[in-house]
């Protein structure tokens, strides 16, 4: 899987979790800040990993929920997951 | 080590029934026995919150969900895991703690948490409850319990508990509520701890 492809669905996953945030996600990058520019919250940051998991089918291990700062994070320990 | 929880409540069992004298008030006077897999959830108050849960619904394990502050001593840190306690880090959440909590309720067991996330003395500064609860409870597809404890004032008042139904969030908002519904939840159920703090007054 690309990291376009990563971040599409990642997009997707964003949206469905919550569809206020649509247009800030379509117009987002790898540069994007989770919590400062799409203002989640950690809970909100939980229930995206929770989704990510269930839809790629790894599991985050070792890590917090605030320690994925930006989408690019997000995409590169994906990567990282998928290629295990 | 659930039996070393075992021996732990078996030995404290009777002083704290004569200490605390509990009564447990239901919540529409129906009594509540919960079976399987459940969160149960109450306002803090103070330290001994874990012990009037233990008499308000006694006949469950408690699997406490405890911030990794309080494991701060030796001790502590040996037992209060020993009592099943599930430390967590309340400001970066691991994804470990969360499995380990989801874990727990669905193999049938019971999770007791604060939402509120610290004690909360005053009424005026009432906390709302943190909504993490609410995922893992969705994750674990569980009902959430919710209870109303309140500081005993003096020894010779006994110890009261509100219980109040459980909430099946399930048969609310489906399988997966948005960040929306999650916030929505998280404010209802902070209006019905409310409203079974009000029953602990009236009663």
């Amino acid at each position: 899987m690309t990291r376009q492809e990563i971040f599409d669905k990642l997009k997707e996953i964003m949206v469905e979790a919550d569809d206020r945030n649509r247009e800030i996600v379509e117009n987002s990058t790898e540069d994007t800040d989770l919590m400062k520019d799409f203002g989640f919250s950690s809970v909100n940051m939980l229930y995206i990993v929770i989704m990510i998991e269930e839809s790629f089918g790894i599991r985050f291990e070792d890590l917090g929920v605030r320690d994925l700062r930006k989408v690019g994070d997000v995409i590169s320990y994906i990567a990282e997951e998928l290629e295990k | 080590m659930k039996w070393f929880y075992d021996l732990v409540v078996f030995f404290c069992a009777l002083p704290g029934l004569l200490w605390f004298r509990p009564k447990r008030i239901y919540e529409g006077g129906k009594k509540v026995r919960v079976k399987g897999g459940v969160l149960t959830i109450a306002n803090h108050v103070g330290y001994c919150d874990p012990l009037y849960l233990l008499y308000g619904v006694p006949y469950r394990r408690h699997h406490f969900v405890c911030t990794e502050d309080i494991l701060s001593s030796r001790f502590r840190k040996w037992f209060l895991p020993k009592c099943l306690c599930i430390p967590i880090d309340r400001d970066n959440m691991s994804m470990d703690s969360f499995r380990k909590i989801v874990g727990v309720m669905k193999e049938g067991g019971m999770v007791t948490m604060f939402p509120e996330g610290h004690i909360v003395r005053d009424d005026s500064t009432a906390g709302q409850f943190k909504s993490g609860m609410i995922l893992m409870a969705v994750q674990a597809h569980v009902p959430i319990l919710p209870v109303a404890i309140r500081e005993r004032k003096h020894f010779w008042n006994r110890m009261r508990v509100v219980i109040g139904q459980p909430i099946d969030i399930e048969a609310l908002y489906g399988p997966r509520p948005s960040f929306a519904q999650v916030d929505e939840l998280s404010k209802k159920l902070y209006i019905k701890e409310l409203e079974l703090q009000k029953l602990l007054e009236e009663k």
